[in-house]
């Protein structure tokens, strides 16, 4: 008797091995993981999906890079329901808003489809990681150069990124936070350009009328960094513009000489990391590290000097993963 | 008719509107600003063009920032090639043709213009971020830049070409039977088929017109960037509306002056112009101008109330008189 319930033990044991090593075996190449950004217009998020796409080419699983169409977390919320009604293996999510994305993890949690957590932190739900580079930490880069640029002394106007959108709050407060420390300098203005380079050139052109002496012009992205430059350049003005992500257009603008630094947000590193994190959970089941801060360490301003050098040790990267570059 | 005076109120709100920023906002009355003002009113009103036509046939193009988005990245293609004059070909046929599109399901389909030309927005946006994968072309050369850059005198080029279109709009609606067969299908569009007026053909010819101008508008923008990217125009259509119903374009069709546009533009440009120079928070911007649009339409309701009877008595005789005959 004692002898058939031990065997009866070991049967079950046997067979929840079975189904959890099953469960774990699954082939790569029937492994699906989606990666849900914000916006596929930002060419940083385009490498994000680089990024991902070539973490999932490394591991053979297959990977989607989605975005919702208008920039608002409702629509990736939406996103997230047809995808756990496709049963993929997991999500990838780079919430538009922190605190919004919370139901939508939430109804994947109640799917078991594990979810992993990119770039911008959500505030609920079980997720199996976090990765990114910290928006706060970026913003704080930007001012810091700017401050030791302008030597502790001048006017700044600065160019915020979407009102409410936590990339943009963050990034604000990070900047906001070490030019408070710098009596010197002066912030003239502080305004949104919604992320939007025809908005900032707008916008610019009547800050320019306003302030008959800027120094440097802090904005929370590179579009509108772009769209700032152009309007300082049409009021034959000079002064500091930098921005935030460092995509191709402003290393160029760098190299003219139009745009004095961009800060490197490392999109690509991003979507990798998440990917291969999520990947080597499902087909290894190695459980992610809480939080991996992908390269914040290593963000770096980038200026006239360094800006070839990024540029050529980029291209390298994206070879190495067969991306092409337009 | 009681447009003329419904139009000279219109003048007199503006001026108003002016002589206040004048003499309430510090730097608004320097000539740069001006100048600024000037073009933005004229953009605007340029962007406001497409929405104002299809509104006067009762209908609506919400298409058109995708549209310009669309024709202006692959003009932008072939202009960076330094094939200038076949660029801006490029540009405006792609945007003359989505027009038509939009025009031939709605006029011949019977599609409702909402439907259609909101459809049409999703589908041409995402045609336009497939294209460009969320980088931007830019770097055009100065043959083409000077459409958004240059001045005649001390008039900048956009209010030259923004004044031109809207001139010779005024022209053909005014004096050519197209135009009265536009206000005619947008005042009572059964009344004009029954009256044997080529209404279908009309809303055609109307919303290819439409998605044209937005193409024009697009290329003036991305030579004023420097820049084309599938961004464009994101908020033409709201922004197009606003400056319509400011200018006294009516929503139900048949009823409005071009021309107005202009005021409708220098309102929406004196808003953000006056929020940008206070310092107001951004968020501002908006809450004025709903309160401007609410503002303008119900005066406007307070003073035709009075001269209805009359008014509507003068627009049918005038419509049976012009448009009696086959």
């Amino acid at each position: 008797m004692k002898r058939c319930v031990w065997l009866g033990c070991l049967a079950l044991v046997a067979v929840a091995a079975l189904s959890g090593a099953a469960l774990a075996a699954k082939a790569p190449g029937d492994v699906h993981v989606a990666l849900v950004v914000k916006d596929l217009t930002n060419r940083f998020f385009v490498e994000m999906k680089w990024g991902g796409e070539a973490a999932g080419k490394q591991h053979g699983i297959k990977v989607t890079v989605l975005a919702p169409e208008k920039y608002a977390v409702d629509n990736q919320i939406r996103i997230m329901e047809d995808l756990i009604q496709k049963k993929v293996d997991a999500i990838v999510i780079v919430p538009i808003d922190g605190a919004g994305i919370v139901s939508g993890i939430e109804r994947a949690n109640k799917a078991r489809i594990p979810v992993f957590n990119l770039n911008t932190l959500a505030t609920g739900g079980e997720v199996i990681g976090f990765a990114g580079i910290d928006h706060v930490q970026l913003g704080r880069i930007q001012g810091q150069w700017a401050v030791d640029k302008l030597k502790g002394k001048g006017n700044v106007v600065i160019l915020e990124g979407t009102t409410g959108a936590s990339s943009a709050i963050e990034r604000q407060q990070g900047v906001t936070e070490v030019l408070k420390k710098a009596p010197g300098v002066k912030v003239l203005a502080s305004t949104t350009a919604k992320y939007n380079r025809q908005q900032a050139m707008k916008v610019m052109e009547d800050l320019l009328t306003r302030f008959p002496e800027i120094d440097m012009v802090l904005c929370a992205n590179d579009a509108m960094a772009l769209g700032a430059k152009e309007a300082i350049k049409d009021a034959r003005r000079t002064m500091g513009v930098v921005g935030i992500d460092a995509i191709p257009e402003t290393l160029e603008a760098i190299q003219k000489g139009e745009v004095a630094g961009t800060v490197d947000s490392n999109g690509f590193d991003q979507g990798f990391v998440a990917v291969d994190l999520t990947a080597k959970y499902l087909l290894k089941d190695q459980k992610p590290p809480k939080d991996t801060l992908v390269g914040s360490g290593m963000a770096t301003v980038i200026t006239k000097e360094n800006a070839l050098a990024f540029e050529k040790s980029k291209t390298e990267k994206f070879k190495k993963f067969g991306i092409k570059v337009d | 008719m009681t447009l003329s005076s419904r139009a000279l109120y219109r003048v007199a709100a503006v001026t108003a509107i002016l002589a206040a920023a004048w003499i309430f906002v510090p730097r608004f009355g320097t000539e740069s600003n001006l100048i600024n003002l000037l073009r933005q009113a004229f953009l605007l009103a340029l962007v406001a063009t497409g929405v104002s036509l299809t509104m006067l046939v009762a209908g609506l193009d919400l298409s058109i920032g995708a549209v310009a988005a669309l024709s202006s990245c692959l003009a932008a293609t072939v202009i960076v090639q330094g094939h200038v004059a076949l660029g801006v070909l490029v540009g405006l046929a792609v945007g003359a043709l989505g027009g038509l599109l939009n025009g031939v399901m709605i006029a011949k389909l019977k599609l409702p213009f909402f439907i259609m030309t909101f459809s049409m927005m999703f589908i041409v946006r995402g045609l336009a971020l497939t294209y460009t994968q969320g980088t931007s072309i830019h770097g055009f050369p100065q043959s083409f830049t000077w459409l958004g850059k240059s001045f005649v005198g001390p008039v900048p080029m956009p209010v030259v070409l923004g004044g031109a279109v809207l001139g010779l709009l005024y022209l053909v609606l005014t004096k050519t039977t197209f135009g009265r067969i536009t206000y005619a299908v947008g005042a009572n569009a059964e009344a004009a088929r029954f009256s044997g007026l080529a209404a279908d053909r009309n809303l055609i010819r109307v919303y290819a017109l439409s998605g044209l101008l937005a193409s024009l508008s697009g290329l003036i923008y991305i030579a004023r960037l420097n820049a084309a990217d599938a961004d464009l125009g994101m908020m033409w259509p709201l922004e197009g509306i606003a400056v319509a119903v400011i200018g006294g374009i009516a929503f139900s069709g048949g009823e409005g002056n071009i021309l107005g546009l202009i005021l409708g533009g220098i309102v929406m440009a004196v808003v953000g112009n006056c929020v940008n120079l206070l310092g107001l928070p951004a968020r501002f911007q908006d809450f004025f101008i709903g309160f401007v649009i609410i503002l303008v339409v119900l005066v406007d309701h307070l003073t035709q109330k009075r001269g209805k009877v009359a008014k509507s008595l003068a627009v049918h005789s005038h419509s049976v008189a012009k448009e009696g005959g086959p």
